[in-house]
């Protein structure tokens, strides 16, 4: 048996000498995430104002639906995506499983329902603050948002935070419409549960110290971003 | 205000209700051009939802609201009334930005010179860069205010505007409000503060649980008021 | 304004993710054995270099490859569980069973005595001791190649294993190597995976050494008209070769500890 703490030397060997593997299962980790996260906060953040500030019709339904989703583990929502991209399935034309597109897709799928339900957290009071005020002064709905946007702005980083965080540290939808298919769609997480169970720890762990460094990043970043929020008002 | 004057504005047996509760009711005013408004009346009487219901922030649920002339404006042109908040409510920008947000309508150059103006106006030109959030709340009331002069309105409403301030901010903001009313906007302002309405009223409205009670010329209603409910204002506050 | 930076940026990243498309590319699905033991990157590289065609590989247990296949998610297979091979191609999903190699199964277990184990007895009567006394077995339960030759072997003997000593990993060949070795447990493993992970683990063989139980890889070409979608065109090219004389002197010259661990062709006894 291995000795873990060779395996964590050689783990730190294999980060510092920059194995081309290595970085470049980081690297598509970093695309398929940081894409997902873009595409959801696309989708979310419009749909979360506009929970937080109208009460359309069918609201209450949107509402439950974010609900449902996000209470749903990464893994089920990765076996929705992988019965609608099979070619079996609807989209199957378009040839998407077992692409990082298709990991994008999933994942979008994942954090949509969070950046929803964090930004309506986030508007809803903005709403309550400036709304009178933004009708009185008679503003454009486009100004509005943009007004919005920017005051809560903080906040609004926070919650993108959030979503990424949550997609670069997921495993269950990747590896479902992924297959974890070596130097294709190979990310972080799926590396890290093949490794070990190949018994390859040094690979494992350089992997795991990367995400651990990223989750502590993403923390602090967020803990600062927060603070200037509280500081400013 | 080049434009067709909007008052008066009269309320005709309004009605607002929220859900059960029947806030406002059967309230019959009507404001005028000339003297300076104060609606008075304990907490909860219904002061800011009278208010609000003027600039049209809530709907009426029954009677009818009208002003002489049409209020409605495009988008992005400000509108011909103005209303400053008991709390103001800013942005995380300067102050001049602030004022400069009021004034969409206007190309780059006048929006700022229009803004300088209301600061000089309000006596706050030092605080033109400064982030309007960080400023104490006496100044950001004065921002407000030099906000609603920017954009020159016909009516000024105000609800409760010195009921967080200090002595010294609350005498500013008074005379920036009796120095409107010189230049011609029409000012109507709630306050539970007699002393301010004594110092600054030509007519006092009572509103007492949701209902207009009186509305009479200031000096009298001081000297007698008619209803039950105004005399025992006046007489918990300390007024004889 | 913000929002179209995103969008730009959204679009570039989106782009770039997909660029890798303009490569040929060959959708394989393969079984756990096959990367466990190191054979598939020898098989990829190869491969390449001759053909330029990159090997995209699922690797899963056999059903699961097979499945995945009658989907239309791959474009050829290369699995090693002959019954349901044939079941796949007697659907008319496959064109035909084509066997390319084969290596052999071990039974393997803790170091030391355990119960008279030691003596000299074949697989299949070893696996029954194990299951009567109870010691404890771990079974891959998920359908791969491994799971069927192992229930197999417990129909023949008309065992049926229950209780805690009988362990169902449902994982690869590897991960259940390394299961057994945690637990201290048996099972039944592939050559090809036990020669690239024995050094690590402190497990040896009990049986099989004999190489009389066969484990036997088939390529099976699929049947475009069962298919949502017809397999690529690489299918064939892939086929050819690994069957062909290139591919199979890469079966033959790969080594694990310096021993030659794959055969090429058909076994001559098939299990």
């Amino acid at each position: 048996m291995n000795d873990f703490s060779t395996s964590f030397f050689q783990a730190l060997g294999l980060l510092f000498h920059l194995d081309s593997d290595l970085w470049e299962i980081v690297g598509l980790s970093f695309k398929v995430s940081l894409s997902a996260v873009m595409l959801a906060t696309f989708i979310g953040l419009p749909l979360g104002a506009a929970l937080a500030i109208k009460k359309f019709p069918g609201h209450t339904a949107v509402r439950i639906i974010v609900d449902t989703f996000m209470a749903m583990p990464p893994v089920v929502i990765g076996l929705i995506a992988y019965l609608l991209l099979s070619r079996a399935g609807p989209l199957g034309v378009f040839g998407l499983l077992y692409t990082p597109t298709a990991m994008i897709i999933a994942q979008t799928l994942l954090i949509t329902p969070i950046i929803v339900a964090l930004s309506q957290q986030v508007f809803g009071p903005l709403w309550l603050k400036f709304g009178e005020q933004l009708r009185l002064l008679n503003t454009s709905t486009g100004r509005t948002l943009n007004t919005l946007l920017l005051e809560g702005r903080q906040q609004l980083i926070t919650v993108w935070l959030a979503g990424f965080g949550r997609a670069i540290a997921e495993i269950g939808a990747v590896m479902m419409v992924g297959g974890n298919i070596d130097h294709y769609t190979r990310v972080m997480t799926t590396a890290i549960a093949l490794e070990t169970s190949k018994g390859n720890l040094e690979m494992a762990m350089a992997l795991g110290i990367i995400l651990m460094l990223m989750a502590l990043l993403i923390n602090i970043l967020a803990h600062t971003f927060s603070r200037l929020q509280r500081g400013l008002t | 205000m080049a434009n067709a004057s909007i008052l008066p504005l009269t309320l005709k047996s309004v009605d607002y209700h929220v859900q059960q509760h029947h806030l406002i009711k059967q309230m019959d005013i009507t404001f005028d051009h000339k003297a300076l408004t104060l609606i008075l009346g304990a907490n909860g009487a219904g002061k800011t939802l009278l208010l609000k219901l003027c600039c049209g922030l809530i709907k009426n649920t029954g009677g009818s609201l009208q002003w002489a002339e049409d209020v409605s404006r495009k988008k992005g042109k400000p509108l011909p009334f103005s209303l400053v908040f008991h709390k103001p409510v800013l942005l995380q920008r300067s102050v001049m930005d602030n004022i400069c947000f009021a004034l969409q309508d206007l190309p780059k150059l006048s929006a700022i010179s229009r803004a300088e103006a209301a600061l000089k106006w309000a006596g706050i030109e030092t605080l033109a860069e400064k982030n309007a959030t960080l400023l104490s709340t006496g100044q950001q009331q004065l921002v407000a205010i030099a906000r609603a002069w920017a954009t020159a309105p016909q009516v000024l409403f105000l609800d409760e505007p010195t009921a967080n301030l200090d002595p010294d901010a609350t005498e500013r903001m008074e005379s920036l409000i009796a120095a409107l009313h010189q230049q011609g906007t029409k000012i109507i302002m709630s306050t539970h503060n007699l002393g301010q309405a004594r110092r600054l009223a030509d007519e006092i409205i009572f509103v007492d649980r949701g209902r207009i009670s009186e509305q009479r010329d200031a000096k009298q209603f001081f000297a007698k008021p008619q209803s039950h409910v105004a005399q025992r204002f006046l007489a918990t506050e300390g007024f004889l | 304004m913000a929002l179209c930076l995103r969008l730009l940026l959204l679009i570039l990243l989106v782009g770039s993710a997909s660029q890798a498309q303009t490569q040929n590319v060959l959708h394989l699905g393969t079984t756990t054995s096959i990367r466990d033991s190191g054979l598939l990157d020898e098989i990829q590289s190869a491969f390449f270099k001759r053909h330029h065609i990159v090997l995209r590989t699922l690797v899963a247990g056999s059903e699961q490859v097979l499945s995945a296949a009658r989907r239309g998610d791959l474009d050829i297979v290369l699995t090693h569980s002959p019954n349901a091979e044939a079941t796949f191609v007697a659907e008319g999903f496959g064109l035909q069973r084509k066997p390319v190699f084969y290596s052999h199964f071990l039974l393997v277990g803790p170091k030391g005595n355990e119960a008279g184990l030691n003596s000299q007895e074949d697989l299949e009567k070893k696996l029954r001791a194990i299951i009567q006394t109870g010691l404890p077995f771990i079974s891959r339960d998920d359908l791969s190649g491994t799971h069927m030759l192992e229930k197999g072997i417990l129909d023949k003997l008309q065992l049926k294993p229950e209780g805690k000593s009988y362990i169902k990993s449902g994982r690869g060949m590897g991960a259940t190597l390394q299961l057994a070795d945690q637990l201290q447990a048996h099972t039944l493993t592939d050559t090809g995976t036990w020669h690239n992970l024995q050094s690590r683990l402190s497990l040896k063989v009990l049986a099989g050494e004999d190489r009389e139980t066969v484990n036997q890889y088939s390529l099976i070409a699929l049947n475009p008209e069962r298919l949502p979608h017809s397999p690529d065109a690489g299918a064939a090219v892939f086929d050819q070769w690994l069957s062909g004389a290139e591919g199979q002197r890469v079966i033959n010259q790969f080594r694990l500890n310096e021993q030659q661990v794959f055969h090429s062709g058909v076994a001559k006894k098939e299990s």
